[in-house]
């Protein structure tokens, strides 16, 4: 009896075939074992550097490390010293060995406002050795934002102080400015009686043409209201005198102020220097920020039109249609203000 | 059958190559509307200022972003407002071109309450346009729409009424523009119910009536001081003080231009002050008082060195 197997074709070098299938199998296996290894750096050669902080905080293990932006290797190992310190252990490719140098520096960063902190190592001057595997790089601790605040603070205070006193109702510059500006409103109200006055003068004039008589009296009288405005604007010039002469002061006291300014310009720029050196950090955060509050609106409106918050929520007005005006009256935007 | 395969994988392969282009674009799709709603919100908000401009720009912006994500609902609201805005501004050539994309949106959604709004909005854009008769048909289409929606619309009767009244129809005219006037009385709304005041002056006025013609611009005038509408206000005066010069008590027809042109002016409608003024000038010398009209012609001098000064021309 001839089995089924000899008799189709199918059969053939099933052997062969099956162990093909395997092998491909396989080989596929090594190689993405292979690729994620490559991907992960297992493969590549590695050497171990380490730091000493004062405190352990921020770091932990298996945190990245980076130069100029790129992972170079990981933290392996913290661990607490005799003398309370703390001794971070960092394994870094080989390859990077290169550009960490001895005046190469490591500082704990963070990525963006809440992002993850990693650590990232200076490149060293090429004047400089080599660090070899075991050597110790310098930490240089930097200041947190919080830090920055708590210095930027005595500063605020004095900048506060200046502006109160630019503020304050009772200081000089303040009430020179109101003198001022009551000065001014006078003026003003003078300017608008001698207006009136004129434009009286104006239509008298026409009117002198047919009534002389009764108008040389309205003339008198205009004449004798001029005199009364000239005599308001006496004690006017007065304040206006005495208004400026309190500007003056306050100007003579500017130089004071403005030596205090300069001062704390030169604070203001002491502390800049930790601030510029974060504004690269800075504006990631304002780009993260438009995003957070572009996501933030999406995720808003998702969260109100969700159940069962759209229940308690009433719903968001859609945009509708502005109001028709039913007339023809109106022609163009000038009679619609 | 293999071809026919064949062809399968590709269609399926170009679905899928349109689905992950699209993606991108779906997932800013809810920010994308976001942004359109705050732009039209703000179009609203300046098209209630009287700033019919800016809004038709904001409008804009809405559309063109309701477009890019293909809000159709949005695009037709955009594309009404659009065209209400520029009806607003005197541009009546647009405004049809806009409105009539606005139509065929609304059929296509089938959306009858805008499809309405579309026809009441492009009646007003035609009669400025001097077409009346195509006007009238589209505000017709509007009232059937909104009968079959169970509503009414003064304003839309409103426009109607007064479409036969530049129509010469003033018979039909009057019936609708009291009904007008009491629809909007009862809902309420004083800006609707001034203008139908206004309208059934005019067409008092046309009657023969200039007493009732006047009490309406009273109730109007009334009307309109309640929402503190200056240019309105100074219409209503102005349309007072016309009636009065026609009565022949022109005296009161003088004081009544003479606040009409007050109001234009404290309110920066200088053209419109400027057209007052010469009609307190006329009444003037037409009372015989040279005095007075040559001190308003000197003040009307002024405004319009003014104008020159600073550069505006026909605000």
């Amino acid at each position: 009896m001839v089995k089924i197997q000899d008799k189709d074709p199918r059969f053939r070098n099933l052997e062969l075939k099956v162990g093909a299938l395997v092998a491909a199998a396989i080989i596929g296996i090594v190689a993405v074992v292979i690729s994620v290894g490559m991907e992960k750096d297992l493969f590549t050669k590695k050497y171990n550097l380490y730091f000493v902080s004062d405190s352990g905080s921020g770091f932990m293990e298996g945190m990245p490390v980076k130069l100029s932006g790129f992972k170079i290797g990981r933290v392996t190992d913290i661990e607490l010293g005799a003398d309370a310190n703390v001794r971070i252990t960092a394994q870094l490719n080989r390859k990077y060995e290169k550009w960490v140098r001895k005046d190469s520096v490591a500082r704990l960063s963070k990525e963006g406002f809440i992002g993850d902190s990693f650590i990232e190592i200076a490149v060293g001057s090429p004047a400089e050795t080599v660090l070899s595997d075991g050597s110790e790089i310098t930490f240089e601790k930097t200041g947190g934002m919080e830090e920055i605040v708590n210095e930027a603070r005595p500063i605020l205070v004095e900048v506060k102080e200046i502006i109160h006193y630019i503020n304050s109702p009772e200081g000089d510059l303040k009430q020179a400015l109101g003198n001022v500006n009551s000065l001014f409103s006078e003026l003003r109200e003078t300017r608008r009686s001698l207006d009136e006055t004129i434009r009286s003068a104006n239509s008298l004039v026409l009117d002198i043409k047919g009534k002389s008589g009764p108008a040389f009296s309205s003339v008198e009288k205009i004449t004798k209201n001029i005199e009364a405005v000239t005599m308001k604007l006496d004690p006017v010039m007065t304040k206006a005198a005495s208004a400026v002469s309190g500007v003056e002061q306050t100007v003579s006291r500017l130089p004071t102020t403005l030596d205090r300014v300069d001062g704390i310009l030169s604070d203001v720029r002491a502390v800049t220097g930790p601030l510029s050196r974060q504004s690269g950090r800075i504006s990631n955060i304002l780009f993260d920020a438009e995003g957070a509050t572009r996501d933030g609106k999406t995720v808003l409106k998702g969260v109100k039109e969700s159940w069962p918050v759209k229940l308690m929520v009433p719903p968001p007005q859609k945009p509708g249609l502005v109001p028709l005006d039913g007339t023809f009256f109106y022609r163009g935007a000038d009679e619609k203000k | 059958m293999r071809k026919s395969s064949q062809g399968l994988c590709v269609l399926l392969l170009a679905v899928f190559v349109a689905g992950c282009s699209a993606a991108p674009v779906k997932e800013q799709r809810p920010y994308i509307m976001t942004m359109a709603e705050e732009a039209s919100a703000s179009g609203a908000a300046a098209y209630a200022n009287g700033d019919f401009a800016k809004a038709a720009v904001r409008f804009g912006e809405s559309l063109r972003m309701n477009r890019s994500v293909d809000n159709r609902g949005g695009e037709l609201v955009d594309l009404i407002n659009i065209g209400r805005a520029t009806v607003e501004l005197g541009d009546a050539r647009s405004a049809v071109a806009m409105l009539e994309d606005a139509l065929r949106l609304a059929a296509l959604l089938k959306d009858e309450a805008a499809l309405s709004e579309g026809h009441a909005t492009i009646a007003k854009a035609h009669q400025l346009a001097g077409e009346s008769p195509t006007a009238l048909d589209h505000i017709e289409q509007s009232i059937l729409i909104d009968a079959r929606l169970g509503r009414r619309s003064g304003t839309a009767l409103n426009l109607k009424g007064l479409i036969y009244l530049s129509a010469g129809r003033r018979q039909e005219a009057g019936p609708i523009l009291a009904e007008a006037l009491k629809l909007n009385t009862n809902a309420n709304d004083s800006v609707q119910a001034a203008n139908s005041m206004r309208a059934l002056a005019e067409f008092e006025r046309e009657s023969g009536d200039l007493k009732e013609a006047y009490a309406y611009l009273e109730r109007a005038y009334k009307a309109d001081k309640s929402t503190a509408s200056s240019g309105r206000i100074a219409l209503d005066l102005e349309m007072m003080a016309d009636i009065r010069v026609i009565e022949g008590r022109r005296a009161d027809g003088a004081f009544l231009y003479e606040r009409s042109y007050l109001v234009s002016l404290s309110n920066g409608q200088t053209s419109k002050a400027i057209s007052r003024i010469e009609k307190l000038i006329k009444t003037y010398m037409d009372i015989g008082d040279v005095e007075k009209a040559r001190f308003y012609t000197a003040i009307r001098d002024g405004i319009l060195a003014g104008q020159d000064n600073s550069g505006r021309y026909g605000n």
